[in-house]
């Protein structure tokens, strides 16, 4: 019986899911350009807003995510009380040339959050984040107190049922998704996936009922984020996700970006194990991801456009 | 004159007071550090910096008393300027009749008394009986534990019209028992002030019977021209200190808070400030009642001093072995010697993980800051606590400084550890660990575990705050009764890789 409702509820979730995926590209694709579109894009070689520009560009551009009058949300991560030569915070000026861009496509406002782990203000200070989103004409969002978390139930999740979810995840119209490369402790990487956890309240919840699983179940919430942009212009590689200082941290000019968080994961972890060893499997929620109908580990099977500045 | 000299003490007073106000109630913490030196020209946080080795300020409030008698008592202490404006606004409810002061008998015994059992007990090395009765301590505690949950309740309600201009704050770091503490303060201060003026700064107040025995010889003091005065009584009716008589044309200098009220009360300019070296020295007889005071606080002293010379070691520390002290006290006796619980410190912490001790520290250590990781931990680049404190109970450090303080160290208890229990990761505590003190190493089944090494934790408690263990923590910081400097971790070095390629 159990088992007969939760394929029911699998089924009409996927069925939902996949109709809105379709109105969405054709929305985007049908007037101007029949061929198909980028599924994953990665840039190597360039400053920040140079990266995003060509990887923007090669996704079909903003106003594929992002259409006139929308209100957009960014989630970068400012967890840390860390200056962005130290890599622990998505790259400011990655985060401004977005909101520039979201602006000029026409975005009614751009808002960004994150629910920081050290305290709120010195993070969203010391990581430039709050200046650069200032001076884009972007919005910094308040995320330290309960108050701005609405509950929602995860039906699809296997571990996570339930989770206090970020306001503004529902109240503006776009999500992006903007994580910065990390080796983690616990969660063994920190890309998209993990980068949501960020939205939620209880993060302590998380770790003690399987980490990596609560990580993928996230996933299936029926929001997800339109578009993941993977700050890799500076990687921790090693005492993540703080680190310990700049040692910690290589410099790859890199950007990958893709509508699904669990194939630019796998994109990503792929490119971290040239400089440290690590697999998918290691960081395991991107295979329960997979294994959710989160996204697909198998980017060969993906249009993927691979381009060097 | 007078009258400009009046408006200047008035104008000068409300300043003094915003602004040390501020440093407690600033929920921003945009304006607070801008002000924050206001709490250094206290009178108790710089005897204490003195005791400590510092004492500039203390010499200036020291000399500007001997100058011109209490003027600290008006112009500078923000309970004696509170004081002024319940009495003020008391005033006003009040018919012109019932507004009238008169004389009152100097109540010397009990002043001096407390004043030498507060001095006795700062000489064994214990702040206990200053905290709970210094003007700057009662007011500072006043305005954290009762006017900041006030304003914060103000500001979350404009949160929630203005929600994108307003922030929500929490209430979780205030302690019930310290607000009932300070409220009972200030409604004790509020009820005194309102019927009689200034008694507290002259009955019970030490730094007032302190700054007393000084202001009696100061050079500038408030006096009666005897062949102007009518004996109108006009300048005794202003007077809130009740220290001056009238009838028999004399003012108690030792109470006096050089308000100047009297000498814009008076018709015939007879009462001001006089030089008061000038010739004659009108020796009065010694009463009674000094007598016995001088008696009783000789005794209190020279016991202590007894107590000091023979039982160095006297006062037993008991205490919880867990409470963790504040970055920069050093130790938990250095705190008990030098803090008077104003609480700026806790004012200040952003992350807000200090609140009043109860008796984590022992009995006498009640009220003193005690970090606890229950709401927050402490930030590793943060020092506002150890630089806002003006007594020097937390010693003043930079950034670089206080990595190396280490305060207390975790404990981690594999039993209670959820990769443990439930098989599955978590590495919450490691990713919260600055220094890496707290690291993973290999377990079972590729899991990883959690290890602690001592010798790099600085005891910030991000650990302890994040651990997901219930019932049980299953990672705690153990404080250090004396702080232990650590080496600052060692950066691990790796090589510079270019990466051509994208990986897949």
């Amino acid at each position: 019986m159990e088992r007969r409702n939760f394929l029911k509820a699998l089924a009409l979730g996927s069925a939902a899911g996949m109709i809105q995926w379709k109105s969405k590209n054709l929305f985007a694709a049908l007037p101007q350009n029949p061929a198909p579109l980028n599924d994953l894009v990665a840039v190597m070689g360039g400053e920040p807003a140079q990266l995003y520009a060509k990887a923007i560009a090669s996704m079909g551009g903003i106003g594929r995510f992002v259409k006139k009058g929308q209100s957009v949300v960014i989630k970068p991560n400012i967890g840390w009380n860390k200056t962005p030569e130290l890599a622990a915070d998505t790259n400011p000026l990655l985060v401004s040339a977005i909101i520039k861009d979201c602006l000029a496509a026409g975005a009614s406002e751009v808002g960004v959050f994150d629910h920081t782990c050290d305290e709120w203000r010195s993070c969203y200070k010391t990581s430039g984040i709050e200046d650069a989103v200032k001076n884009a004409g972007g919005k910094m969002l308040f995320a330290h107190e309960e108050k701005y978390y609405r509950q929602v139930s995860i039906p699809n999740g296997k571990r996570l049922k339930s989770a206090k979810v970020h306001e503004a995840i529902f109240d503006y119209d776009v999500w992006i998704n903007v994580p910065i490369l990390k080796n983690h402790g616990g969660a063994k990487m920190t890309i998209a996936l993990k980068n949501s956890m960020g939205v939620v309240w209880d993060r302590r919840y998380w770790h003690a009922n399987d980490l990596q699983q609560c990580i993928a179940d996230f996933a299936t919430f029926s929001k997800k984020p339109a578009l993941n942009i993977v700050d890799a212009y500076r990687v921790m590689t090693q005492n993540g996700p703080q680190g310990r200082g700049a040692n910690d941290v290589q410099l790859a000019k890199a950007i990958f970006m893709s509508t699904d968080p669990v194939a630019v994961d796998t994109a990503a972890v792929a490119f971290f194990s040239q400089y440290k060893e690590m697999t998918i499997n290691d960081a395991s929620h991107i295979k329960l991801g997979e294994e959710l109908k989160v996204g697909t580990t198998k980017i060969n099977e993906l249009k993927v456009e691979r381009i060097r500045l | 004159m007078y009258k400009f000299l009046r408006r200047f003490r008035i104008v000068f007073a409300i300043l003094f007071l915003i602004a040390v106000t501020l440093v407690f109630t600033d929920i921003s913490g945009n304006t607070s550090s801008f002000f924050k030196d206001v709490i250094r020209f206290q009178f108790t946080p710089a005897l204490l910096s003195a005791m400590a080795g510092i004492a500039g300020v203390f010499i200036f409030l020291i000399l500007i008393t001997f100058l011109f008698g209490r003027i600290y008592c008006s112009f500078i202490c923000p309970t004696g300027i509170f004081q002024d404006a319940v009495t003020f606004i008391a005033n006003i409810f009040k018919s012109r009749k019932k507004r009238r002061f008169a004389y009152a008998k100097p109540h010397r015994i009990l002043r001096y008394v407390i004043m030498t059992l507060v001095v006795a007990l700062l000489i064994l090395g214990s702040t206990k009986c200053l905290l709970n009765l210094d003007p700057y301590s009662n007011y500072g505690r006043m305005a954290e534990n009762v006017f900041r949950p006030v304003i914060i309740s103000a500001n979350n309600t404009g949160a929630s019209l203005f929600p994108t201009t307003f922030y929500h704050i929490n209430y979780k770091t205030f302690t019930l028992g310290s607000i009932i503490y300070s409220a009972l303060f200030l409604v004790i201060i509020a009820l005194m002030s309102a019927l009689r003026g200034r008694l507290y700064c002259n009955t019970v107040c030490p730094v007032g019977s302190l700054l007393g025995l000084i202001s009696k010889y100061s050079v500038f003091r408030i006096a009666i021209n005897k062949t102007k005065c009518t004996h109108c009584r006009l300048c005794e009716i202003a007077c809130k200190s009740q220290c001056i008589n009238s009838k028999n044309e004399q003012v108690d200098s030792s109470r006096c808070v050089q308000c100047y009220n009297c000498t814009v009360s008076c018709k015939h300019s007879a009462i001001g400030l006089r030089f008061a070296y000038a010739k004659k020295e009108n020796k009065h007889a010694v009463d009674a009642g000094k007598r016995k005071a001088f008696i009783i606080s000789a005794g209190i002293l020279s016991a202590a001093l007894i107590t000091k010379i023979f039982a160095p070691k006297l006062r037993a520390t008991t205490k919880n072995a867990k409470a963790i002290a504040p970055p920069g006290a050093e130790s938990i006796d250095h705190l008990k010697k030098y803090c008077t619980a104003c609480h700026a410190c806790i004012a200040k912490c952003p992350s807000r993980v200090l609140r009043p001790a109860f008796n984590e520290y022992g009995f006498d250590g009640a009220l003193l800051p005690l970090m606890d990781y229950k709401n927050g931990y402490c930030n590793y680049d943060c020092t506002e606590c150890s630089n806002i404190c003006p007594n020097h109970a937390l010693i003043p450090k930079t950034s670089e400084e206080k990595k190396k303080i280490q305060i207390g160290k975790a404990r981690f208890i594999h039993e209670n550890c959820i990769i443990v229990l439930d098989g599955t990761d978590c590495g919450a505590c490691d990713e919260h660990c600055p220094t890496k003190a707290v690291h993973m190493v290999s377990f079972r089944d590729g899991l990883l575990i959690p290890e602690v090494n001592a010798d790099l934790c600085v005891g910030c408690g991000g650990c302890e705050y994040i651990c997901p263990g219930r019932p049980d923590k299953a990672i705690v910081v153990i404080g250090n009764e004396f702080h232990q400097t650590v080496a600052l971790p060692e950066q691990q070095k790796q090589e510079e890789k270019t990466v051509t390629d994208f990986g897949f």
